[in-house]
């Protein structure tokens, strides 16, 4: 999995490609961990270059999802299509995490 | 042990053998070129030599010939003086002055005063008193001017009157008087005629024996089989070593015998008067240097000759010594690298001997650390590899003993977790059941149950942790326990999930969780109650119909957020119609090129197996088909529900 991030006002947009799952995941979470400690609350994960994710995969979007909470930060999603949407739809995820179709939206969503 | 083909033969050589190759070319090369170099050197000197001696010793003998020469040409000249200024010329006066002329000078072994038969003293006859020395050194007369003899023919006389000035004659072997090498040399002499011109008067001769010349010749010291010639300017030997060759050979007649370019050539320089040095073959066929320089005096030239193998002998022997030497050199060297190479293996042979037996696992064998140097440090390196290889063994010991335990460990917590699902299912007179559960690893977070609540309500369910592995597996034991504890209670399957995902999100810090799909079943009326945690829709197969996906309601995964409402939803399940609910461990199994299961050729394989019982396993069969070998990437449970006629 490829992880890229730009800022783009105040949110960190991630643009997460290839497949999310237990390997990558680490990835991830590691990534994650280092930008919270720099002081990122504002996050939105483009989805569009993601082909796959599985249950580690959402669990670590969850784990993340709940350390902002934490921090008065916030997560969107953007751009979910395809199989990855409908695991996001079928876990229900979709109802306890903010998805958008755009970057835009996603990023407008957290001012 | 074979060398690897492709290696090179100094890699298959040891070190002894490539420090000898190396060193055996090295030394060679420089031994030779020193050679080689040495011996042009001291061939060149030895031809400065031979060329600056050979100048040396022609000059010297061309200086005496010189000097031997003038003394005659000096007394001809007094004589010729004489002849021209005294007022009378008597045959008295002539017949003394030429006596005279033989007794004063020791060269001049014959002497004639020949006139011009129209100026002779005996006034127009012929006249030439000739005097010579016998062998006994007493001095003879004889006449000259007889018709016999006809001097004014004869070359002597006729040459030094036609020139104009005093003649050597070529030399020649006098038969007549003293049986030996003469030359003569005829000076014109001219007298003033009552007042008139001055005519030509007569020719007087001094015959000169050469043969002091030839000895002197070939007397020469010349070093290293050198040898002297003399040549007339016509090229006729006047001496030679070899007595045959004087006066009867040319250098010309030579060369054509012996096809010898290189002689001819010489012949016509000496015809030149000119001198110099040249290299070729002798008379006799030997390599020699050859100098060649004019007597002035007499117009004939010397030459020495230096045949160069003589002459190169020093520089042969020489270059001969040095090779001796080098060879010496170089086997004193040959011997101390292969003494020094010995010296520097014999501790890696030790070494490799000891080595091989670490190698086979005698592991406390002392290295052989005394020696110094590379060979040392390589030691000092194979007891530390000693000691890591002890440490390694010893960890690895240890770890394996973990891993053991923790093999066993885990094969325990694997039958725990089976017998926490359902030894066996339900036997029921309208119900055909079947199920399966299959880790990826020894333990996983797939987990079923089904059973009776009461006569005519069958509970089952079926969940999928997040994850795999021993978190998956302690976190599907706490759900299964809640599941039972909460079904125990007899609640609704909305209820249930509310009740098992307030709990589990409770304290929830490693955002585990869990999708659910829990139903219950009324065994008479067919109709299900069923509630979802983002469980992947089952799949349903009614009757004559082709299988589908269940339309649900997605619902959260539990454990996720506490406090969450699920809904429920309702299906009538006529009489053989299916139920097939799954975990995504099926869809999403892996075949080596890494494509999916996938959904529509699960709908397949449900479709294909029509109504056969123990469809749980019928299916997973299908996926391990698939898989073809690809590790099972995660766990897979299965569960089907299907009414049958009572």
């Amino acid at each position: 999995m490829q992880i890229s991030a730009i800022q783009k006002d105040a949110a960190v947009v991630v643009s997460l490609v290839g497949r999310m799952d237990a390997m990558t995941t680490v990835e991830f979470d590691r990534w994650f961990a280092e930008q919270l400690a720099g002081g990122a609350t504002r996050f939105v994960l483009n989805m569009q270059g993601l082909d796959y994710i599985s249950s580690a995969g959402l669990r670590s979007l969850l784990a993340a999802a709940k350390q902002l909470k934490a921090k008065n930060g916030t997560l969107a999603l953007c751009c979910l299509s395809g199989t990855v949407e409908e695991v996001f739809r079928m876990s229900g995820f979709l109802t306890i995490l903010s998805s958008y179709p755009t970057v835009d939206e996603a990023c407008a969503s957290l001012t | 042990m074979q060398a690897p083909a492709g290696t090179s033969l100094m890699t298959r050589l040891g070190i002894t053998g490539r420090l000898v190759l190396a060193l055996t070319v090295a030394s060679a090369v420089i031994f030779a070129v020193v050679f080689w170099v040495n011996y042009r050197y001291t061939a060149e000197m030895v031809e400065r030599q031979v060329q600056a001696h050979a100048r040396d010793v022609v000059q010297a003998a061309v200086q005496s010939i010189d000097d031997a020469v003038r003394g005659v040409v000096r007394d001809q000249k007094n004589l010729v003086a004489v002849l021209e200024r005294v007022p009378r010329l008597t045959p008295e006066v002539v017949r003394n002055l030429a006596h005279g002329h033989v007794t004063a000078n020791d060269e001049v072994f014959g002497s004639t005063i020949a006139f011009e038969a129209a100026r002779s003293p005996l006034g127009g006859k012929p006249f030439a008193p000739y005097y010579f020395k016998r062998l006994n050194n007493s001095i003879a007369y004889a006449s000259l001017a007889t018709p016999a003899y006809n001097y004014p023919g004869k070359e002597w006389y006729r040459q030094p009157k036609e020139l104009k000035a005093p003649v050597w004659s070529e030399p020649y072997f006098d038969e007549g008087g003293g049986n030996v090498v003469m030359t003569t040399y005829s000076v014109p002499f001219y007298r003033q005629v009552k007042g008139g011109p001055r005519l030509f008067t007569g020719i007087a001769t001094a015959d000169v024996s050469i043969d002091w010349l030839g000895r002197q010749i070939t007397g020469l010291r010349l070093y290293n089989n050198g040898y002297a010639a003399l040549f007339s300017r016509k090229g006729v030997y006047l001496a030679h070593p070899d007595r045959a060759l004087v006066l009867k050979e040319t250098i010309f007649t030579v060369a054509e015998q012996l096809g010898n370019q290189m002689l001819h050539e010489v012949g016509r320089a000496i015809g030149r008067g000119e001198s110099g040095f040249v290299k070729g073959r002798n008379i006799y066929g030997t390599e020699s240097w050859i100098y060649y320089a004019p007597v002035p005096s007499t117009g004939w030239s010397l030459a020495v000759v230096f045949p160069a193998e003589a002459m190169l002998a020093d520089a042969y022997n020489a270059s001969r010594a040095i090779a001796l030497y080098c060879v010496g050199g170089f086997l004193l060297l040959l011997i101390t690298i292969i003494l020094t190479a010995r010296t520097v293996t014999r501790p890696l042979v030790t070494m490799t001997d000891v080595v091989k037996q670490v190698a086979e696992g005698q592991l406390e064998l002392p290295l052989p650390v005394q020696a110094g140097g590379e060979v040392g440090q390589l030691a000092q390196a194979f007891v530390q590899m000693q000691h890591d290889l002890k440490s390694y063994i010893a960890r690895l010991t240890e770890t394996t003993a973990a891993k053991e335990r923790m093999a066993s460990e885990l094969a325990i917590a694997h039958d725990l977790q089976m017998a926490m699902l359902p030894p066996h299912l339900p036997r029921l007179p309208a119900l055909q059941l079947s199920a399966l559960c299959r880790p990826a690893r020894e333990v996983g977070g797939d987990f079923y149950d089904v059973r009776l609540l009461d006569d005519h309500r069958l509970f089952f369910i079926i969940g999928d942790v997040s994850g795999k592995g021993v978190p998956a597996a302690l976190y599907m034991a706490i759900t299964v326990s809640l599941a039972r504890a909460v079904m125990q209670g007899g609640v609704s399957p909305a209820e249930a999930l509310i009740r098992i995902n307030n709990e589990l999100s409770r304290g929830n810090d490693a955002c585990m969780f869990v999708t659910i799909l829990c139903g219950v079943l009324d065994l008479a009326s067919g109709q299900l109650r069923y509630a979802n945690a983002g469980h992947n829709p089952p799949v349903l197969c009614k009757v004559g119909q082709k299988p589908v996906f269940m339309e649900l309601q997605p619902g959260l995964a539990a454990g996720c957020l506490d406090g969450y409402q699920y809904g429920e939803g309702l299906l009538d399940l006529a009489v053989g119609d299916l139920l097939l609910l799954y975990t995504d461990g099926v869809t999403e199994a892996l075949n080596p090129d890494g494509a999916f299961f996938g959904e529509e050729q699960l709908l397949a394989a449900v479709a294909e197996a029509g109504p056969a019982s123990g469809l749980a396993d019928i299916l997973f069969d299908r996926v391990a088909a698939f898989a073809a070998g690809a590790a099972q990437a995660d766990d897979i449970t299965i569960l089907t529900v299907r009414r049958t006629p009572p």
